[in-house]
């Protein structure tokens, strides 16, 4: 094994034990707290709930004493059924409602569930005093008595609050508390491997890399480690060493390796995209708030129009974006961006009505459109062309991450401290991921290009429409995903599971798994298709897996169909979209070379983005037309058609070059 | 342990215990608010009960058209919903007055914040206010002609939360520093026990470099290098320094250095 190759084997082994070591100890001290407070809560919750029923079964009681006092016997009463049933419909936690009198027998409240045949054992609750429960059958039971005008027991009102209510409600935060264990434990391996990565591979990596140097004879500089630590003092040792060796003094130096760029990247893109997303399971609810008429939009639109406003405008921001980024460095760029952001953020916590909201959108839509964009070169710039790719995925797969923990933690926020406070608390983790691109950045921009005349640049762009590879990745690959990715994902599996009955958290586990497979499966894939240069195979199978994914609910039309659609989906799509920036450098080299990276990448994004619009409003369409499962397998096709057409163009360019 | 810690080692522990008492915090933060907010609303729905109760006899009087300042027997109906109630600390009717409404005792507007929260929601059936006396519900009355004639607002006091979520906290933090102490210990000394193997070997090294700067410098005779390491950790270190720094002691000897070439 080469030097390199076991430099790189033991730091990872390295990084890979600490964060496993720590998730494992963190994720079951968090097990070992959640397990007995979730047992606590299931004794108190019943409790609480019981303050309620008191209150309840004591008006129910009152009414029954003021029809007697109106000289109505209990055994004439015969309204008594339904005025039970009501209260019992009106509380669905509450499993039975039954008067019993004095003798003994049931007079009314026969419906719901069986009540137990014993409830003599039941203790009274006086009025005014603590609810006293116990546990019978499938029901923590409760009594009290009814008091009749005169001052006598007329009998007693018995109510059984479901214990699977109750089970419920703990299982639904179980769910909760899963979500909050799978966020913490994203958010902890990030912070470990950027420790692990600045304070161990970065060092590591100088010392290898001087390593190779001195036993080549070339001069040796070598990368500082931070702080004061024991590779710090080593490497300042060596340092002084080979100073006083070579005649020269040599100080560190502060090269930063491509993979400690990379990460750098990562984790400010990480922080960015948590505070982009917060909003996002609130914004339709926030929306509806500030509802005002404008422009005689119908509700159904002005709803949806920051969203709409949002996604545009981070798409329209691409083109004079690619332009921008050649004049400032990577850095600025990304503060830039990032500072429009957190002014949208705080802009849309202070919006009064929704033109001002459509504002603030709109602006956190431009700081989106920056970030992304120069979060895309900086990988490009940084990471070697044989390890693109990588770089790519690992940018796909830290967005998807980062959307499903800012979007859970958003949801939680928002529940507790409200939408407009969670907003503040939006731009806020903007401006950290502000502060830690400015400490960990540098310097690195793209090359200055001269201006391009105007007639020129549209001859460029003429040129660039027509490279047949450009136009085939842009139209048969990136807009069929897009959009399929926008109908499917966003609109149609929630339609389509809550019309199969799915509940709102089913609805968001199904959908979830789009974001957590490309996650995942998008690096481990992209390290693979690296090693092979099988970007193009990489595209068409990964649109053809989407296209087959939209056929799974032909065979089984049901939640199970949507599933493995979603997951197909995410696959496919760890597949294609990685690879797609990839090969953008390669299938449009001389046309890089008048209107530079950052301009293709930018009408790429803008070409693939601004149309996906069309993607909810295609699929309204057909669902009209076909239904929901032939509009999601008519997209599958689409999808295949177009793998299949791209793996012509390639072909057919492939022989023409040849 | 000792002056071992500091550095990597320190910073690695250090991370890795920050990062799970921030974990523990911030699960125990998530289930006390949804405890307390499990608490609120269900306080919520008793107290709405009431309220509902108390708003359907005023709306009965008021049907045909009573204003509700006139109905005489408005102070029978929150006496009762107050004395069915003891956790009720403010009843107040407010009465239409155009698009406002004033309390008809007393005449005080309704709260901007309350209002702002009419305004959000104008379809909700009631609405949660809050103010310095306590939390509660605010009903809308209505009469017969389906037009709004005023509000019902009821408000409890705080204490009825109070006892119960200090009861879950205390148990909720008590179960936290249990689990946290243990687990960061433990934490702490698996992270150094992993850790130590890989930088343990680096002073060895630092200590060769540095006696081997001396001896260049003052012309003395070389320190020989340090005995191969016997974990895989230090063998990563000694296969990346041990042949360069062999290299440098190979030109050293080739060209002995004189003190005032050194410039660090």
């Amino acid at each position: 094994m080469s030097l390199a190759a076991a430099t790189s084997a033991a730091v990872t082994r390295l990084k890979v034990r600490v964060v496993t070591l720590a998730l494992l100890v963190i994720l079951s001290a968090a097990a070992a707290v959640s397990v007995p407070v979730a047992g606590r809560q299931f004794q108190d919750l019943p409790v609480e709930l019981a303050a309620k029923h008191v209150t309840l079964v004591s008006q129910l009681g009152r009414d029954i004493s003021r029809a007697v006092e109106f000289g109505i016997p209990l055994a004439d009463m015969r309204g008594l059924d339904v005025l039970l049933a009501d209260a019992r419909a009106a509380h669905p936690e509450v499993g039975y409602l039954t008067f019993v009198d004095t003798q003994g027998r049931t007079r009314a409240g026969q419906d719901g569930a069986p009540a137990p045949t014993d409830l003599s054992g039941v203790p009274r609750t006086m009025p005014g005093s603590a609810p006293r429960l116990v546990e019978l059958d499938a029901f923590h039971a409760l009594r009290l008595p009814v008091i009749g005008p005169d001052g006598a027991v007329l009998g007693d009102i018995h109510l059984g609050i479901d214990r699977s209510h109750v089970v419920r409600l703990i299982q639904d935060r179980v769910f909760d508390i899963i979500t909050v264990m799978v966020v913490t434990a994203i958010i902890a391996t990030e912070l470990l491997l950027l420790l692990l990565d600045s304070m161990v591979t970065a060092p590591l990596l100088g010392l290898q890399r001087w390593a190779e140097d001195t036993r080549a004879g070339r001069g040796a500089a070598l990368a500082g480690a931070p702080g004061r630590g024991e590779l710090a003092a080593f490497v300042r040792q060596l340092a002084g060493l080979s100073g006083v060796v070579h005649g020269t003094p040599t100080s560190p130096t502060a090269g930063v390796p491509w993979l400690i760029m990379l990460r750098h990247v990562r984790v400010a893109l990480f922080v960015y995209v948590v505070a982009d997303t917060l909003s996002l399971s609130f914004l339709p609810l926030f929306s509806r708030e500030l509802m005002s008429p404008l422009w005689s939009l119908s509700e159904d639109v002005l709803v949806g129009l920051p969203i709409v406003v949002y996604w545009l405008m981070s798409a329209v921001v691409q083109l004079p974006g690619a332009r921008l980024l050649e004049h400032m460095t990577h850095r600025r760029a990304f503060v830039v961006g990032a500072l429009l952001s957190a002014v949208g953020a705080v802009g849309s916590a202070m919006a009064q009505d929704m033109a001002s909201l459509l504002v603030a959108r709109a602006v956190s839509g431009i700081g989106l459109g920056l970030v992304f964009m120069v979060c895309q070169a900086a990988i490009l710039t940084h990471v070697p062309t044989e390890r693109r790719t990588y770089g790519v995925a690992t940018f796909t797969g830290v967005f998807f991450l980062a959307t499903f923990s800012g979007t859970a933690l958003g949801g939680i926020a928002a529940e507790h401290l409200g939408f407009r406070a969670t907003f503040v608390l939006s731009g806020g983790i903007a401006l950290l991921a502000c502060a830690f691109a400015v400490l960990t950045f540098g310097t690195s921009r793209e090359p200055h290009r001269p201006a391009v005349q105007a007639a020129e640049g549209w001859a460029a762009y003429g040129k660039l429409a027509v490279n047949p590879r450009y136009a085939g990745l842009l139209l048969l690959a990136a807009l069929p995903n897009r959009m399929f990715n926008v109908a499917l994902v966003f609109f149609l599996a929630p339609l389509y599971l809550d019309m199969l009955g799915a509940s709102k958290a089913e609805i968001g586990r199904i959908v979830g798994v789009y974001g957590l497979t490309m996650a995942f499966a998008a690096p481990l894939i992209a390290a693979w298709v690296d090693r092979r240069g099988w970007q193009v195979r990489s595209v068409v199978i990964g649109s053809l897996l989407c296209g087959v994914g939209g056929f799974a609910v032909v065979p089984f039309d049901n939640q199970w169909g949507i599933l493995i659609a979603v997951a197909l989906m995410g696959l496919g799509q760890s597949m294609s979209i990685p690879s797609q920036m990839t090969l953008i450098p390669t299938v449009a080299a001389s046309n890089a070379r008048v209107l530079g990276l950052p301009r293709l990448y930018a009408v790429f994004r803008a070409g693939e983005r601004v149309p996906a619009f069309l993607g909810p409003i295609l699929a309204g369409v057909l669902v009209g037309l076909l239904g929901y499962g032939a509009a999601i397998a008519t997209y599958g096709a689409w999808l295949a058609v177009s793998a299949i057409l791209l793996a012509f163009v390639f072909s057919a360019s492939r022989s023409k070059c040849a | 342990m000792g002056s071992g810690v500091r550095g990597i080692r320190g910073a690695i522990i250090f991370t890795v215990v920050a990062v799970l008492l921030a974990s523990l915090t911030i699960l125990g933060a998530f289930n006390s608010l949804y405890f307390h907010k499990f608490l609120t609303t269900t306080q919520d729905t008793r107290l709405l009960a009431v309220a509902l109760d108390a708003r359907d006899m005023l709306g009965r009087a008021v049907a045909l058209g009573l204003p509700l300042a006139q109905f005489e027997g408005r102070r029978q109906v929150i006496a009762e919903a107050r004395a069915n109630d003891g956790a009720i600390v403010a009843i107040t009717l407010y009465e239409a007055r155009g698009t406002e409404y004033a309390a008809i005792d007393g005449g005080t507007p309704l709260p901007d914040a309350w209002a702002t929260a009419m305004r959000r929601s104008p379809q909700a059936e009631w609405w949660p206010v809050r103010d310095a006396r306590g939390f509660g519900v605010l009903v809308p009355v209505t009469n017969s002609f389906d037009t709004r004639v005023g509000l019902l607002a009821l408000l409890q006091s705080p204490a009825v939360l109070e006892a119960p979520r200090a009861r879950f906290d205390g148990y909720l933090a008590g179960m936290t520093v249990l689990v946290a102490g243990p687990a960061a210990l433990l934490l702490a000394l698996l992270a150094f026990v992993l850790v130590r193997p890989t930088v343990a070997r680096l002073p060895v090294w630092s200590a060769h470099a540095a006696a081997l700067r001396a001896a260049a410098e003052a012309g003395a005779p070389l320190p020989d290098p340090p005995a191969p390491a016997t974990t895989p950790g230090g063998r990563l270190i000694d296969a990346l320094v041990a042949e360069p720094l062999a290299l440098l002691r190979v030109e050293i000897t080739a060209k002995p250095v004189r003190s005032g070439e050194t410039g660090s």
